[in-house]
């Protein structure tokens, strides 16, 4: 909402500066977007007098028109106007003028003649003035008179954001300088008077629950009346169009009091008035130019024959008033505002009308807008007769909450007396009534105590009230086990090399796809998606993870760790649709490096996935399978197990035809499903180091093809040795002979050293039970 | 053997000590004079042959001519090896300007260390965390919170709807206040911290479709807003910094009443004004507000006997003030370079 700083003094004179203004409006909760000076392109456009007139002498639709400036400086411009005539008062703005539509004025030369600046029309001032070219002003202001002074001065207009509780009643400048007089202890004119209706029956309600209250008064007019100026120049100041008078006044009567009336050509409307629903499939050409299909949810305004407007929301063009319209017949009504705000969201129609009815109005205003309105009429001059008029529904009682200023204070915290918490109310409009506070008409936003409480702490300031700290026994805050887990291994993954990286929640089933993944029918599909990439909630984090090393990639060659630990969602379990998974991704490309290349290793992720389980306990068993989920390598790929034997991920590599999607030749990957319950409980076994020195034995065997390392390690744990503490491969070459692997048997005792012998003794126990796996000894 | 021939010994083995030219051949020249079969060793097996008296003076020049041996070898060894070393030492030369290599440390991501930030500064003030599902029931997410389907407030938060019927992406993470209401079933005092995603039909430079939010809720007999107003002014020090300033302002939410909106110094201008904070010198941070009566009784608890307050941060907007960041689209770009950036120290241990 636009706020004008001169339309606010209408109400309060005494307002003090706009950047006062601003900062109060501030504290009472109204968001200033902006504060700027208005008018000051009129500036340098000043009142002159025609001294002579006589016709181009090479253009008959041309005059050379002089004028006498202040201290009788005479200048000549050439014009195109049909009027201006010597002895005329017109408006002249010099070259270097910047107009309002944008223009800079020079000095041009027309058909020969030079003509510095311009003689200006209403129009090209940005007002209306009746059918005239140049603007003839009557006033009697000296020679020499900034247009500005006539306007008043500058302005200050005010953007301003509104919360939807200030919205049912602040959109309008009375409501406005009402909390800025309260909040400054300045008088404040309400400038309201009643309308009296009629008793003529004019219209009918149908729905009065949509409808309560429905006003309607016939005023005679003048034909071809002006907008008073004062009146255009608020309007102009708020950023409204001037349209025609009969308009104009509602446009000013909306904003000055916040009550949308209508006006329709009473000689367009056949019969008496009809508020109903609209019928399914009725058709309205509203005034934006369009044609409205309504249904029965909408709710018309109709004569006898047709719908004659979209109520509360827009008029329809058969009815609108023009420049000949003589008989208005003004609509000024009180609607259910969540029936407006529905038509107004069904039809995309967020008009003035519909944005304030939508939110509600003040009922009392079916009764006083309409004598403003009168008021205005008879102001201009071109009121001829107050017509018949009627008003159906009855003002409601105004509203009461108990006062109880205590509650007040203890919700608030503060130690303010009875009589300041009522004086700030009674600033605000409310007042002291038999059985409580009387709530002003307009604010249907207020309902208890903790909304006066809002009020007087709004009107003081937040800034009075004393921050202080609660008072409670004292107990450590609690983390939750569950994600103080998930925490840890956040961490340990942090500390492995690995970059935590977040991820949007939205995929589309494209991008599954394009990862090798088949989308599940157990996905929840986003109903109202912001795009076509962002569909269905993540049934897997690998997608984004895979499409963050591509992005990554497509910028620059480096190779990558990530991991994710967050949600991924399904509709499988019934009443919980969402799991935490964990996701690690590693591109496996050696790259270049002094003095030795960094090249990533598959068994590097599987190490950091046993590292991890041990460090955090995780339970986990896994095991090497031919097959998996279709988009990993069936090569290089282990199932991981929870402790009771169920799949709850896999590690191993993309298939490389999919990794190449993601600019990476190799993908390392690794994805688990979270559990809930924190890690296994584990004893604590910390055992005194050994104090013998170890024996380390290297043995090159070869090894047949389809033996894996998993069972010569079994075998190695079937000797039972005490002294065997490790086998490690640490060596492999391929050669005509097939597999030959180096390992390192570690051997060492807890209470002696060992001799010579007794390693033997194991190394030939161990050789002999792989012989029969075809193991040899390499010669 | 005689005593001249055994005093031109020390002159012949000083001169071969010093004709070798590397450890090896010194070894081999201290072989001759002191090994087994030297001729120091030998002299002295030979000197049982003597007679008693020759035996005497040929044994203390033998000795002499022993100890000499022995000083003139570790010498001479001594000074080889450094020699050696020296020699090695040149060999080895290496440029020491070359790059080094970085430990392949990992990171957690800004918004993680942020969430943590706040999170460990309400632990301190004994809120205990709580969590409540993304995929919420409308009511938690919108009716207990008193945004009933056809309220104006449901025109500010346009969410994102699923095809599970009655369930919603949270707009926020309040519905965790109801929740936490719930499971704590009239205990008092009740002093939670909920931080989570949450989701908005929202995407330009400062608003993402998802994002992180912290939400706090207390209730107890007697908390105010003064008492907010002195948490809220904890917790900015705390995250922003003793220097900083903070502002309230009157704000609507349908589920607090009043509410408020903090604002802290801008951190551009620091309080000047500047384009950031349109010219106000203060930025937004987070909505409050005293929990409405009809909330509380949706959790179950008293408004005739109890009130609370609660408020809302976003994690993200924190972290770009205390990072230092000017769109918000970055933090969930994942872009390692922009990462890499929050590797160095930040000056606050704790984050």
């Amino acid at each position: 909402m636009i706020a004008s700083y001169r339309w606010l003094q209408r109400f309060v004179p005494e307002l003090p500066s706009p950047d006062v203004v601003g900062e109060k409006l501030t504290q009472l909760g109204w968001e200033v977007v902006s504060k700027k000076p208005w008018g000051l392109w009129y500036e340098p456009v000043e009142l002159v007098e025609i001294t002579k007139r006589v016709k181009h002498p090479h253009a008959d639709h041309l005059s050379l028109i002089t004028v006498r400036r202040r201290d009788n400086v005479l200048t000549t411009v050439v014009s195109g106007a049909s009027n201006g005539f010597a002895g005329d008062r017109v408006w002249y703005a010099q070259p270097g003028t910047r107009l309002i539509d944008g223009r800079i004025l020079e000095t041009v030369t027309m058909r020969g003649i030079d003509s510095p600046g311009m003689l200006l029309s209403a129009h090209e001032l940005g007002f209306e003035a009746g059918p005239q070219d140049l603007w003839i002003w009557d006033g009697d202001q000296p020679l020499g008179t900034h247009f500005l002074d006539v306007l008043g001065g500058m302005d200050t207009v005010f953007e301003l954001e509104l919360t939807p509780n200030l919205a049912i009643f602040g959109q309008n400048m009375r409501a406005l300088s009402r909390e800025l007089a309260a909040s400054l202890s300045l008088p404040w004119n309400s400038r309201s008077t009643e309308f009296s209706y009629g008793r003529v029956p004019m219209a009918n309600v149908i729905d009065a629950q949509a409808c309560p209250i429905y006003g309607l008064a016939e005023f005679r007019i003048k034909p071809d009346a002006v907008t008073p100026l004062w009146i255009q120049i608020l309007l102009k100041s708020i950023g409204q169009r001037l349209i025609h008078p009969a308009v104009d006044l509602t446009n000013f009567v909306l904003w000055d009091i916040g009550q949308p009336l209508h006006a329709f050509d009473a000689d367009k409307v056949d019969g008496k008035i009809e508020v109903r629903n609209a019928v399914d499939g009725e058709v309205l050409a509203t005034l934006d130019g369009s044609e409205r299909t309504l249904s029965s949810y909408d709710l018309v305004i109709a004569d006898q024959n047709r719908a004659l407007a979209l109520a509360g929301v827009m008029g329809g063009s058969g009815s609108a008033v023009s420049l000949e319209t003589t008989r208005i017949l003004l609509e000024s009504a009180h609607f259910d505002a969540q029936r407006i705000f529905q038509t107004m969201r069904r039809h995309q129609i967020y008009s003035d009308a519909a944005l304030h009815f939508g939110k509600g109005t003040d009922p009392h205003a079916v009764v006083t807008a309409p004598a403003q309105y009168q008021n205005l009429l008879a102001e201009m001059g071109i009121l001829e007769e107050i017509g018949p008029s009627q008003m159906i529904g009855i003002i409601p009682p105004s509203r009461q909450v108990p006062f109880n200023p205590q509650g007040i204070r203890q919700l608030l915290g503060v130690g303010w007396s009875d009589e300041r918490i009522l004086d700030g109310l009674e600033r605000l409009g409310f007042e002291k009534g038999e059985t409580g506070i009387v709530i002003p008409s307009d604010r249907h936003d207020v309902e208890g105590t903790p909304d006066l409480a809002e009020e007087v702490a709004r009107l003081y300031g937040l800034d009075e009230i004393e921050p202080r700290m609660f008072v409670v026994s004292a107990s450590p805050g609690r983390p939750s086990t569950r994600v103080s887990y998930q925490e840890l291994i956040r961490n340990s993954l942090a500390a492995a090399g690995y970059w935590e990286v977040i991820t949007r929640s939205f995929t589309s089933p494209s991008r599954i796809q394009r990862a090798g993944m088949r989308p599940s029918p157990d996905v929840i599909n986003v109903v109202n998606p912001l795009r076509d990439e962002e569909t269905l909630l993540r049934p897997s984090l690998l997608p984004g993870m895979l499409e963050t090393l591509e992005s990554n990639r497509a910028r620059r060659d480096i190779s990558l760790s990530l991991f994710e630990l967050a949600p991924v969602y399904t509709r499988e379990t019934p009443d919980f649709w969402q799991y935490d998974e964990l996701t690690v991704v590693r591109t496996l490309e050696a790259r270049k490096r002094y003095p030795r290349p960094d090249s990533p290793h598959l068994l590097e992720l599987k190490g950091t996935l046993e590292w991890l389980n041990q460090k955090c306990g995780m339970g986990l068993s896994w095991k090497q399978v031919p097959s998996g989920p279709e988009f990993m390598h069936p090569g290089r790929l282990l199932a991981i197990y929870r402790r009771d034997g169920s799949v709850v991920g896999y590690l191993g590599e993309v298939r490389p035809r999919i990794a190449q999607r993601y600019h990476a030749k190799r993908i390392g990957v690794w994805f688990m499903r979270i559990s809930d319950d924190p890690g296994v409980e584990i004893a604590s076994r910390i055992r005194r180091p050994m104090r013998y020195p170890e024996v380390v034995r290297d043995l090159s065997l070869i090894v047949p093809q389809g033996v894996s390392y998993q069972t010569i390690w079994e075998i190695s744990h079937q000797l039972q040795s005490s002294i065997l503490q490790s086998l490690t491969p640490i060596d492999h070459y391929r050669g005509d002979f097939g597999h030959s692997w180096t390992f390192r048997l570690v051997f060492q005792s807890e209470d002696k050293t060992l001799t010579d012998e007794e390693v033997e003794r194991v190394i030939q126990q161990f050789l002999q039970l792989t012989q029969d796996l075809g193991v040899t000894m390499r010669q | 053997m005689d005593a001249q021939r055994l005093d031109s010994w020390k002159d012949e083995m000083t001169r071969e000590v010093m004709k070798a030219e590397s450890l090896t051949e010194l070894q081999t020249v201290r072989h001759q004079w002191l090994g087994r079969k030297g001729k120091i060793t030998n002299a002295m097996k030979g000197l049982s042959s003597l007679s008693i008296e020759d035996r005497r003076t040929v044994g203390q020049q033998l000795n002499g001519i022993r100890e000499y041996a022995l000083d003139l070898f570790a010498q001479r060894e001594q000074e080889m090896e450094l020699q050696e070393e020296t020699r090695q030492l040149q060999e080895e030369v290496y440029d020491m300007t070359l790059p080094g290599l970085w430990p392949d440390v990992g990171l957690l991501h800004p918004i993680t260390r942020t969430r943590r930030l706040i999170e460990d500064v309400f632990l301190r003030m004994g809120f205990s965390l709580e969590y409540g599902p993304e995929v919420e029931d409308e009511w938690y997410n919108f009716e207990a919170l008193n945004i009933p389907a056809d309220h104006p407030a449901r025109d500010m938060q346009d969410s994102f709807f699923i095809d599970l019927p009655g369930m919603v992406l949270r707009t926020h993470t309040s519905p965790v206040q109801i929740r936490a209401m719930k499971k704590y079933d009239g205990a008092l005092p009740v002093r939670i911290l909920a931080p989570g995603r949450a989701f908005r039909r929202d995407d330009d430079a400062t608003h993402v479709p998802m994002f992180f939010q912290v939400e706090a809720l207390v209730i107890d007999r007697g908390i105010s807003l003064a008492d907010l107003k002195g948490t809220l002014n904890i917790m900015a020090h705390e995250l922003l910094g003793d220097g900083i300033k903070t502002r309230f302002r009157p704000s609507y939410f349908p589920f607090t009443e009043p509410s408020m909106e903090m604002d802290v110094t801008c951190a551009s201008c620091r309080g000047a004004g500047c384009r950031v904070c349109k010219e106000t010198g203060w930025v937004e941070i987070l909505g409050s507000g005293m929990v409405h009566p009809q909330v509380l009784k949706n959790g179950g608890y008293d408004p005739l006997t109890v009130s609370g307050f609660a408020f809302g941060l976003g994690i993200e907007r924190l972290t770009m003030r205390i990072f230092g960041i000017d769109d918000l689209r970055l933090l969930y770009q994942n872009d390692m370079e922009f990462l890499s950036q929050f590797q160095p120290y930040t000056g606050r241990p704790g984050l």
